[in-house]
Parts: structure tokens; sequence; C-alpha cells
């Protein structure tokens, strides 16, 4: 039954999956801030992404150079996840998932409402921030991906930076103990304010290059499925853990993509873009029950204490 | 000796229509360990709770080093120099005991967020000296061989023993300890106790301090404060408690 039914250039299809495991990459490192290491539970994370990408596209419909455009969605996400957490971050894990649930629905029901903005349903159109003429798709393609993986490269960086330092071992003491963290003088709800500032801003950033790679966004593009295909990489990839996550995004966008891949070139007796969402799911219960830490368990905080620490077992084993 | 650290006056704390702390006045000296004691149920960790800003008092004032904490959260009790711990210890589970510890540090520049990328170097020096000063409180209450090791994996005594670790970790002035003998064999209880009497001594702090263990509390408290249904009952010397006709009946039973 398998035979090959259309051919098209391959290398197209593994940048795509490449461009899009980036993007998600982003998306989830900066959900792996709030969760993995804050434990803010964001179902609303597709927001964040939302307003990246919007902001971002209405400004270069402005005809704004892309960095501009990059700046004000990650400004605009970072102060819209800063305001949207004042009210939630002051409730527990499991009612902040709901509001911030709400919230992402809410946010993308006034742009798909509210045609003044961004046109609603109907959706927009993004010029394109690189203008070469005559530029090849594949050529098209590698610069979009440089782009792309060198936001993630920084962001990677700096959320290295952030939970390994002193500032990342309170954001994590502060998942594990709230009222204990509080009384070892930490202004809790100040920390948790910024973590979700600046993993919308992160978020944002996705959004904008998100928005530059498909050059068409509508409100479609943002239901709450998203949020969980972020959720399902952090899960997978290993909270408090940056790479695990980044394994975790491209684990799961090689499925998503690849399953459209397989569907383009082969037939199957089933439908493998249909299949990939069983296969995902049940290798969320595959992992959950037998490695619930996932792919990589979580980092340890290196700092120069780290140091002080291991000739500290020097010392007292000579004596 | 004869300074108030802390003063509590007509503090009152209900939930409801349950009055879980009426009225209650009372001081602590510093430089003393004092103790309170009282019946499950009789209000003292929410008093614990009041006075550390867990709890807004519903009435009454606290004041400690004649400066006015109540209404104050807990993070700003803190950087007035108290310290507590918990009944049950509350340790950050999946981290390192150092790390535990560590975080405790009072004034770190590396705990705010843009030092995170700016002056590095400043706080990474801070944090060499608190990771040893850290390493020299764990080894005080032996734990410094198990310092690498995830708090969840410690025996009850250690989380006790580590929960005062880092309430010293801050450099209180005074510690409030809820039960630290609670749970551990003792052996080890009595050395809780010793290691506090130790500390009181040599670096002039003050505890307050709940106990069930009332032989070894009676053996090493200054003063003692007995609680009954939100009251303080009775207060006196160690002595005075156990031969208080009223304490007696309602807390420690026909002897």
């Amino acid at each position: 039954m398998v035979r090959l039914v259309k051919l098209g250039d391959p290398l197209i299809y593994i940048l795509d999956m490449a461009a899009f495991i980036g993007i998600f990459a982003i998306l989830a490192i900066s959900l792996n801030l709030e969760y993995g290491f804050t434990g803010l539970a964001n179902f609303g994370k597709v927001a964040f992404f939302m307003v990246g990408a919007y902001a971002s596209s209405i400004m270069a419909n402005l005809g704004y150079p892309y960095l501009l455009c990059l700046i004000v969605a990650i400004i605009i996400a970072g102060i819209v996840g800063l305001l949207a957490s004042l009210p939630a971050l002051k409730l527990k894990a499991d009612y902040l998932a709901i509001v911030t649930l709400a919230f992402g629905e809410i946010l993308r029901y006034i742009i798909k409402n509210e045609e003044w903005i961004a046109k609603g349903v109907q959706g927009i159109t993004v010029p394109s921030a690189i203008t070469i003429a005559g530029i090849s798709i594949r050529t098209m393609m590698l610069l979009q991906l440089t782009i792309i993986y060198a936001a993630l490269a920084i962001c990677y960086l700096i959320t290295q930076l952030l939970v390994n330092s002193p500032y990342g071992r309170v954001v994590r003491a502060i998942r594990e103990d709230e009222l204990a963290t509080q009384v070892l003088g930490k202004d809790v709800f100040k920390y948790k304010a910024q973590i979700f500032a600046v993993g919308s801003a992160m978020a944002g950033i996705s959004g904008s290059l998100f928005a530059q790679y498909v050059r068409l966004i509508n409100p479609y593009m943002f239901e709450p499925i998203v949020t969980f295909t972020i959720w399902m990489m952090v899960i997978l990839g290993g909270p408090a853990n940056n790479l695990g996550v980044i394994l975790g995004a491209a684990f799961v966008q090689a499925l998503e993509r690849g399953a459209r891949i397989v569907k383009d070139y082969l037939l199957l007796p089933v439908d493998p873009h249909n299949l990939r969402i069983i296969l995902i799911g049940l290798l969320i219960i595959i992992i959950l029950m037998y490695r619930p830490q996932g792919l990589m368990k979580e980092s340890k905080i290196k700092t120069s204490a780290l140091e002080v620490s291991s000739k500290w077992r020097k010392k007292s084993s000579k004596q | 000796m004869e300074e108030k650290i802390l003063k509590t006056i007509n503090l009152t704390k209900a939930f409801g229509g349950l009055k879980a702390v009426n009225n209650v006045t009372l001081h602590v000296k510093e430089n003393t360990i004092t103790g309170l004691i009282g019946p499950n149920g009789s209000g003292k960790t929410t008093l614990f709770n009041t006075i550390f800003g867990v709890y807004k008092p519903d009435q009454g004032e606290v004041y400690f080093k004649n400066e006015r904490i109540d209404g104050l959260n807990p993070h700003q009790v803190y950087a007035k120099g108290l310290a507590r711990t918990f009944q049950t210890p509350r340790l950050f589970q999946k981290l390192t005991v150092l790390d535990n510890m560590m975080i405790a540090a009072r004034n770190h520049l590396g705990d705010k967020l843009f030092n995170v990328f700016i002056k590095r170097h400043g706080w990474s020096e801070q944090e060499e000296k608190f990771a040893e000063k850290a390493l020299e409180i764990l080894e005080i209450i032996e734990l410094d061989r198990l310092k690498d090791v995830p708090a969840s994996e410690l025996s009850g005594g250690q989380m006790k023993l580590l929960e005062l670790g880092r309430a010293l970790m801050t450099d209180p002035k005074m510690l409030l300890l809820d039960e630290p003998a609670a749970g551990v064999n003792p052996t080890l209880a009595r050395r809780i106790f010793e290691k506090i009497t130790q500390l009181r001594d040599e670096l002039s702090l003050t505890f307050f301090t709940i106990e069930h263990r009332i032989e070894i509390l009676l053996e090493h408290a200054d003063w003692v404060y007995v609680m009954h249904n939100g009251t303080i009952i009775a207060e006196g010397l160690p002595d005075e408690i156990v031969n208080n006709k009223m304490v007696v009946d309602v807390y420690l039973g026909e002897v």
C-alpha cells in the first residue's frame, strides 16, 4: 500500500520543519521559565504569542523596518503579560491556569470581532522583512532560519543566565514553597510578575518571527491548542531544563510537520496527519508513566557557589 | 538582657467566630530562650503567623525592637531581622541542601532581575562568600556531607535541622521556632536545644520557641508562656510553670 504519491523539493520540507522547531522552541523556553522554573501554570501562552504576531505585523504594514516591529512586539507582549499577571498572580496555581486560559481566548475574540484592529477573521498579510530581488525560495528560507535561530540562541542565553543565578534560585524556591520563600525575605509577587513579563516578551519575539515566516495571520492560528502544544513540549522535554524543552519542541514539531511530509509523499491506509495526534497523546502518557521528569531532568543551579562547594569537599576529606 | 525585643499588645486574630488568638499581650526579652507551650489548637502557631505577617491581625499591635511590624508582609518582617521555622519543615524539596541555605542570604545583589545581566562580577563574589557561610553553618548542624543532596531526600530530623540552619543563614536578631524538636528522636531533640542555647550565648540571639517536648524545653528556657484557647493563661520561670496548678490542669496533666 505504500507508494510515492507526489514529488516536491524535500529540502523545503526540512527547512520548514526547522523553522517551526525554532519558533516553538522559543515558546517552549518561555513557558519553561514560567512553569518549569517558577511553577506558574500559564495556560494562556498563545495570547502573548498572538500579541507579538499582531503587534509586529500591524507595525510592518505601517511600513516600519522589521527590527523596530520586533522590538515593539517584545515590548507590547511584555507589557500585556505584566498587566495580565497583576490580578492573576494573586491566585493559586489551578486558578491561574483557568484565568490565563480565559484571558487568551478573550484576547483572541477581540482580535476576531474587532475588525478595525486587524481585519478580524480575514486576517492580515505581513510584508516580508527580507526584500531582495530575485531571491530563490531556498535562500529566502535559509535567511529566515538564520533570523529565527539567532533569536532562539539569544532567548536561550538570556534564560540560562537567569536560571543559573541567585535570581534563578529564588524563582525555583517560589515553585517549591511560596510561603517559605516569603519568610526568607523575597517579595514573591514581584518575582512572579517579572518572570511573567519576561516570558510573555519572549513569546512576543516568537510571535513576531512566526508572522514573518507564515506571512498571513488570522485569529484561527491562535487557538488554545497552540498553548497545549507548547505544554507538551515542556512536559516531554523536561521542565526546568532548557535544552530539554528545546528537544521537546523539536520532537513535537517533528511529529507535527513530519506527519504532513509523510502525508504528501506516501499513501498510507491511515491519514498520518490525524494519526500524529494519537501518537503525541500516547507519547505523553508513556513519558508521564515511565519518566515523569521528562526526557532531561532539572538542571542544577550553576553559580560560583558550586565551585566553593566542590573545594569544600576536598578540604573536609583531607582532614 | 532586659531589653524587650518583641512585644505584642492585645493581639487578636479570628477565623470566623473562632478567636484563635485572643487579646494576647506578651513580650520576649533580648538574648533569651522564651518558650510557648499549650495544648494542640491553643493558637500557638496562629500567634507566630500573626507576628510574622502571614496573617493580618484583627486587632492589636506587634513591636519588634520598638518598631511596629503588624500589617507588614512576611518578606518585610524578615527585613527587620526576624526569622522563623515551621511546624512541618517547609524546605525547597527539589533544591539541594546548599541551595536551600543559599536562598536565605540577606541582601544578595544577584537576587535582582537586572543584576543577573549586569554587575555579574559583584554578585558572583558575594555568592562565594555566602556559599562559605552556608557551608560553615551546615558543618555546625552536621549536614555538610549532604550539601549536594536534594532536600527531599533528608530524614525528618535532618529537615528540622536544615530549616534551623536556613533561618540562621538570614543573620537574624531573633528566631521564631515552631516545634524545633518535633518528630526527632530524644537524643537529637536534646542536641537541637543544646545548639539553640549555644547560639543564644555565642551569637546573642533571641529565641521564641513553641515546643511540645516540655521536659527538654523547660531545661533550656529562660521564660515560658502558656497558651490555652487563644489566650495566655500563665507565664513564668520554668520551675514556676511546672508547679502552676492551672497549667497542670489544662496541659501537663497529673504527674
